[in-house]
């Protein structure tokens, strides 16, 4: 790792939260700094949920509007920061595709099922590395159940939209999603 | 330890906003009435919010960070010119080889001797662009002579019979002003008449109906942009 980069993910997050504090405060140096602290995860995750790179850079550039408008509601005690960042990109690449779906060229379960990367040197510095449960039980649930859990998440889609996708009946579709919930929530209680 | 016999996931089913209609409505309210509900809304999020580390990074373009620093410096952000800012694509990116030669040319001309001569002192010095293109289009040179406040360019754009090219100029406010229509042998002088320019103002090219756009802003893709600068 570069010697002038954060050495911990502690110190990675508070500089994140600080910088993040500082924004909420009008400082456009700080607000700089988040963007170049965050900008590649949240690029990312537009891309990501946008399935294209111009709608992409258009929500981002959304996003960190929000972010500048926003930044003094952020509550250092509650959430992780990195969090709530990409809380409000998922919020608004979803919003875009809702907004535009003859636009979102690729479908929705296909940008939920790419192949998972290895984490970057960002991420395992800004996500809290002992919360990585979900993965593991997500792992162990049916692929159905796990693709339609993704898709929910990355999409924004709700039962009666994934029902409709995957052309089964609205009852089927909840009683997957709800076994496949209540198997995660026994994995992540167990493992606690 | 959950039961199996309670499989009611809503704390779940909210977090992933699975619900719609009526049961979003009442896991809405319950969330307002039930803190323990609502804690337990807030840890699936958290979980679920992992899923975030997965998504690979991708570096957005370097323009992009100057478009949002400008847009919060313009004013907070606000609803109008983020909307309009985001109508324009930057095709940044270092000047090409093809794009610099047609600067010189595009310089040798603007600087042809001038019918009178000026005096030295209230010499201005032009300013120059060069309007890197996306895919498929010839790089673009522009000058705007402020002695004489006219914009020359120099580059074609392949075109259909039915369109135009348009030049628009976007100053702080982001907000685009039609300068005029391109020429079609390449070489275009257009005279600015209430329209500020100065350095820092993005010039682009868009493709319109024959005529410009039949609205204020642009209608068709834009296919080359670029920043004015001194030199």
């Amino acid at each position: 790792m570069a010697s002038d980069a954060p050495s911990s993910p502690d110190e990675a997050r508070r500089a994140l939260v600080e910088a993040l504090v500082a924004t909420g405060e009008q400082d456009r140096a700080a607000f700089l700094r988040v963007y170049r602290m965050t900008a590649a995860k949240l690029f990312g995750v537009c891309l990501r949920i946008c399935g294209d790179r111009t709608a992409a850079e258009d929500v981002l550039q959304d996003v960190y509007a929000l972010v500048w408008k926003r930044a003094s509601g952020f509550e250092p005690g509650r959430a992780s920061p990195i969090t709530w960042l990409a809380t409000i990109a998922r919020n608004r690449a979803i919003d875009w595709r809702r907004a535009n779906p003859h636009r979102a060229t690729t479908d929705v379960e296909d940008v939920a099922d790419l192949p998972e990367p290895s984490p970057s040197a960002c991420d395992t510095l800004l996500f809290d590395e002992t919360d990585r449960r979900l993965h593991l039980c997500l792992d162990a649930l049916q692929d159905t159940q796990r693709e339609m859990i993704r898709a929910a998440f990355f999409g924004g889609l709700t039962y009666a939209e994934l029902a409709e996708r995957r052309a089964v009946p609205l009852g089927t579709m909840k009683s997957w999603i709800r076994r496949g919930l209540l198997r995660l929530r026994e994995c992540l209680d167990d493992d606690a | 330890m959950t039961t199996p016999d309670d499989p009611d996931m809503t704390a779940a089913e909210v977090a992933l906003g699975l619900l719609d209609g009526e049961a979003r409505a009442a896991a809405h309210r319950r969330l307002l009435a039930d803190p323990a509900f609502a804690r337990e809304v807030a840890h699936w999020r958290a979980h679920f919010a992992t899923l975030f580390a997965e998504v690979p990074e991708v570096v957005p373009p370097a323009y992009l960070e100057h478009r949002i620093a400008a847009a919060v410096a313009a004013g907070g952000g606000d609803r109008a010119s983020v909307h309009a800012l985001r109508r324009w694509r930057w095709f940044g990116g270092g000047m090409s080889a093809v794009a610099a030669a047609l600067l010189v040319l595009v310089l040798t001309r603007a600087t042809e001797p001038p019918a009178a001569v000026r005096p030295p002192s209230r010499t201005v010095v032009p300013m120059v662009a060069t309007l890197a293109p996306g895919a498929g289009v010839a790089p673009f040179a522009a000058v705007y002579d402020q002695s004489t406040g006219q914009v020359r360019t120099l580059g074609r754009v392949a075109l259909p019979r039915d369109r135009d090219a348009e030049l628009w100029a976007i100053g702080q406010d982001g907000v685009p002003r039609a300068l005029g229509l391109l020429t079609r042998d390449g070489k275009t002088r257009i005279v600015v008449r209430g329209i500020r320019i100065e350095p820092g103002t993005t010039l682009a090219i868009s493709i319109e109906p024959l005529g410009g756009s039949p609205r204020a802003l642009p209608t068709g893709p834009v296919v080359a942009t670029g920043q004015l600068d001194r030199i």
